[in-house]
């Protein structure tokens, strides 16, 4: 009895360090819009699935402020490089005692503690004597849409029309000492075994476990090791050769995300079915030294031509028609690599990284630079510098080709509230990066870009914060989108004021002029590709007023403004939106939005990042002339059980095309709805 | 002559069904150029935005009449509205009719506002719409409304509408009745003025800016403004207020149809 009253009593006091879902209500807002901010930009380009994980694996396990590295604090969107430094810093002095201590750290804002409490904690070490905590989450989620019904009964999927998800992580741990961060502080920690499982089956597929993930993560303190058995991911310097797919470049936060700092292998629990590992893989550390090794052989969809080349690799995982069923892992990469990183003295870090790999078929991708042959291999370089108010970094790489690309910057503030990132990045056309994503125009393609950055933060008052950034790039050679050799800039000016303690105005202006290619008619009648440019504009106000804790009203209006100076061509589109979020009983937290838009064409599309079930966005492009409404409601059942509804539905007034023929909108009418149960232990 | 309205009504699109729907119901709105959907406390809010109703704090009448729109007669419309505090709530009232016996559009409306939380108000308008067609019968389409109308600091309102959420379809014809969002601020420089800025988008037509200002003398006499685009229009109206009685008139100039007059006598009874 008097053990069971221990154990019950321990698992009490874990449950909310370890329940990022239960956070208060306020909480959840500011972590919809933390969310925005760091996925809106890279999911206008592609998934953000990846980033999305790494956001809700810290919110489901919160960095420990007493045991996190700089590299960890590093991952949370909106910590400066220089803060996650002054953090680590400050606790050798005196340790976190509460999360709220964290204010007596310079630079840490009200607005960067609100960003950054979902995501941090600070852990008991009294625990021990209730010996080791488990913790279970499941969580299951079905989806179904009218897209999807009418592709399942018209004809070209062979499987039904939901979209099911199942993840499980459950986590056994040592309390004494507990230490996730595991191998880079804890020498008096005990083991604790990770494992995770998920399983997707997209609309229209036959196979219920058409996408199984997994990984089962050991760490052993005493070894100062960890351990990863099944599905991971590298990370190192700045992600030229090892990164996670689509890392974070640009966004609204201009300094915030420029400077990169890799932690290693990580284990991977992504319904993203992109460029992960499979296999296994240690991160160990010794004296000043930071080892991680991995062996990985994983298949891949891929198109194959008639001589059996690879032309294509098919990463979204659709297996739905029998032409996407036909290229289901139709080659396999077998990849072996290694990171050494040497911590020379505090804050200077040096570090090595190499892969090779080998395909079981020739591949040969498209175009001059495409990637020809059956075996790569790349080796970087990377150092970094990091002092209270700057930090200076770099990683160069070499590929089999002896191709090589380059990375330098460095990030300064100067004073109290302003901080400066500047950044100049080389990626030569003939270089290639199959496992690396460093900072990038084109989201995650460190192929064919030379730029430089530059952005600024300043907040001159405590109402005032104001954020720029200035990218200019270069693709020396032709891309998907131009047939020549181009350049472009983009622009974002931002501004955030709090007049009152109730309200926050945003206002922010995105300016990108990028390349083209586009059909035109010569005076003769005929019709040629040709390069031009095209801008386009963004302007948006969000007004967001906050009534109480659990009542939040938000209003938005954006106008977009596409232009192609060269043909006098100017296309407008316009979106505005009401969000209101609410808790009309104890435990049911709701959230509705209505948004009307109106665009002259799809170029001139707006997008409208917005809330699904928990773990989960959507980024909708919505164009033409229509309205959009969706109501998501979470219901608590206890601390354990969690129900989460979405119903969405857009109505158009013209119809829209869908990818593949069968798949129809009915009446201009698409919706949605997805229910999702969390299940904590 | 009923040829000519019946084309008019064909080839106007704002006219089809949904007869009032931008050109709007009260002397007050119309003079702000409709831009009434952050401005609370009338018994026009039941059609304009019924949290606004929420701010009704006492019982008033208003009789809205317009003799002849573009100057035809055909179109005439007369409209009642009410607003009845009710504790917990403040309940609106409105019936109205426009056209003539060939097409007939006849408006049954009652809608609730209340306060849920500081500064916040919610509101639901329900709405019967009969249409009438000569030779061809009628059909009866019910229509809801919902809106929101948030204090957002000491004399800044933030309104929305989204008028008839559910898509309802007319009849059997497939004819779906006006889907509208609109969303504006109003602004109180003091008690006696406040200029208001409104967007509505209509799903059919594209987004249409709305602004108007009101200035108050000696809380008898009111001059109001506004402009709108989408169509093109400018209205101004004026009112005196004495006892409790108001008399509110108001035109509105249509960049292409030309000016409409209207009239509204109403009554306020002060708790």
């Amino acid at each position: 009895m008097k053990l069971l009253i221990i154990v019950l009593g321990a698992e009490a006091m874990l449950i909310p360090s370890l329940h990022g879902g239960e956070k208060s209500d306020s909480l959840r807002n500011a972590l919809q819009v933390e969310y925005e901010r760091t996925l809106e930009f890279g999911s206008e380009e592609g998934s953000v699935t990846p980033l999305l994980d790494v956001l809700e694996g810290m919110q489901e396990d919160p960095l420990d402020l007493n045991g996190a590295t700089t590299a960890e604090l590093e991952q949370i969107p909106s910590l400066s490089p220089l803060v996650a430094f002054r953090i680590v810093s400050r606790r050798t002095v005196e340790p976190f005692q509460k999360v709220e201590d964290l204010a007596k750290v310079e630079g840490v804002t009200p607005e960067i503690r609100r960003a950054i409490d979902p995501f941090v904690t600070v852990k008991r070490k009294t625990l021990s004597t209730a010996g080791d905590a488990r913790y279970v989450h499941v969580r299951t989620r079905a989806a179904r849409s009218s897209i999807g019904r009418s592709g399942a009964s018209n004809g070209p999927y062979s499987g039904s029309p939901e979209k099911l998800y199942t993840k499980i992580v459950a986590r056994i741990e040592g309390l004494q000492s507990y230490d996730p961060a595991g191998i880079h502080e804890a020498q008096h920690g005990s083991t604790s075994l990770l494992l995770g499982l998920v399983t997707e089956k997209d609309a229209g597929e036959k196979n219920y476990l058409d996408f199984v993930s997994g990984h089962l993560c050991a760490t052993i303190p005493s070894l100062s090791a960890r351990f990863v058995l099944g599905d991971f991911l590298l990370e190192a310097g700045q992600g030229l050769v090892f990164w996670r797919p689509m890392g974070f470049s640009k966004g609204s936060e201009a300094t915030a995300n420029v400077a990169r700092n890799g932690g290693g292998v990580r284990p991977s629990l992504s319904s993203d079915q992109g460029w992960y590992f499979r296999g296994a893989a240690a991160n160990i550390k010794f004296n000043t030294f930071l080892i991680s090794l991995f062996y990985s052989i994983k298949p891949f969809d891929a198109s194959i031509d008639t001589r059996g080349v690879v032309t294509r690799f098919d990463v979204d995982g659709l297996h739905r028609t029998e032409s996407e069923m036909q290229g289901r892992n139709k080659v396999t990469e077998k990849a072996y690599g290694a990171r050494i990183g040497l911590n020379l003295a505090e804050g200077l870090t040096i570090g090595a990284s190499g892969i090779v790999t080998t395909f079981d078929r020739m591949v040969s991708l498209p175009g001059a630079f495409g990637f020809h042959g059956d075996r790569y291999s790349a080796l970087s370089l990377d150092a970094s510098y990091t002092q209270s108010n700057l930090r200076i970094f770099a990683e160069v790489a070499q590929d089999h080709k002896k191709a090589r690309a380059g990375v330098l910057g460095v990030l300064l503030s100067p004073r109290a509230g302003a901080s400066l990132a500047l950044l100049a990045r080389f990626y030569p056309s003939d270089f290639k990066s199959l496992h690396g994503s460093g900072f990038s125009e084109n989201g995650s393609n460190n192929e064919n870009e030379s730029g430089i950055y530059c952005g600024l933060s300043y907040r001159p008052c405590s109402w005032l914060n104001l954020s720029a950034y200035y990218d200019q790039f270069i693709f020396p050679w032709r891309t998907t989108r131009a047939l020549f050799p181009s350049n472009g800039n983009e622009v974002l000016v931002r501004a955030e004021m709090n007049p009152d303690r109730r309200m926050n105005l945003e206002l922010r202006l995105r300016h990108k002029e990028k390349p083209a290619s586009s059909l035109v008619i010569s005076p003769f009648g005929l019709s040629q590709k040709s390069d031009e440019t095209r801008g386009q504009r963004n302007y948006r106000a969000t007004l967001t007023v906050g009534s109480s804790e659990s009542l939040l009203w938000r209003s938005r209006i954006e106008v977009v403004e596409v232009k192609y100076p060269a043909r006098w061509s100017r296309e407008t589109g316009m979106l505005a939106y009401q969000d209101f979020s609410f808790v009309p009983i104890q435990r049911l937290a709701v959230s509705i939005r209505a948004i009307a838009f109106d665009t002259d064409t799809y170029d001139s599309r707006v997008y409208e990042f917005e809330e699904e079930v928990p773990g989960t966005y959507q980024n909708p492009a919505l164009y033409g002339k229509g309205l959009r409404w969706y109501i998501v409601g979470r219901y608590d059942y206890g601390r354990r059980i969690s129900l989460s509804l979405k119903y969405s539905q857009t109505r158009r007034e013209e119809p829209r095309n869908t990818a593949l023929p069968g798949e129809v909108v009915v009446n201009g009418i698409d919706d949605r709805m997805a229910f999702q149960v969390d299940i904590r232990l | 002559m009923h040829a000519k309205v019946m084309f008019l009504l064909a080839s106007l699109p704002w006219f089809a069904f949904a007869g009032l729907e931008n050109n709007g119901r009260g002397a007050r709105p119309i003079a702000l150029a409709n831009a009434f959907v952050a401005i609370g406390n009338s018994p026009w809010s039941t059609f304009y935005n019924p949290a606004g109703l929420a701010s009704a704090r006492s019982v008033e009448v208003s009789v809205f009449i317009v003799p002849e729109q573009f100057g035809l007669k055909e179109l005439r419309t007369v409209t009642a509205a009410a607003t009845v505090p009710l504790g917990v709530a403040t309940a609106g009232f409105a019936v109205g009719r426009f056209g003539f016996e060939l097409f007939r559009e006849t408006t049954v409306a009652l809608g609730a506002g209340t306060r849920i939380d500081e500064g916040i108000a919610v509101g639901v308008a329900f709405n019967l719409v009969r249409n009438s067609f000569e030779r061809y019968g009628s059909t009866t389409t019910p229509v809801l409304d919902v809106g929101a109308l948030v204090d957002v600091v000491d004399g800044l309102h933030l309104g929305f509408q989204w008028k008839n959420v559910t898509a309802v379809t007319v009849g059997g014809t497939g004819e779906t009745l006006a889907q509208i969002h609109d969303v504006g601020m109003c602004y109180e420089f003091s008690e006696d003025s406040r200029i208001a800025i409104e967007l509505e988008k209509d799903i059919r037509f594209p987004f249409s800016i709305k602004a108007g200002y009101e200035q108050w003398f000696l809380q008898m006499l009111s001059l109001r403004f506004g402009v709108s685009s989408n169509p093109d229009k400018f209205s101004f109206g004026l009112a005196v207020c004495f006892a409790g009685l108001e008399f509110s008139y108001a035109g509105y100039s249509h960049v292409q149809l030309g000016w409409t007059h209207q009239i509204e006598l109403s009554f306020k009874l002060d708790r």
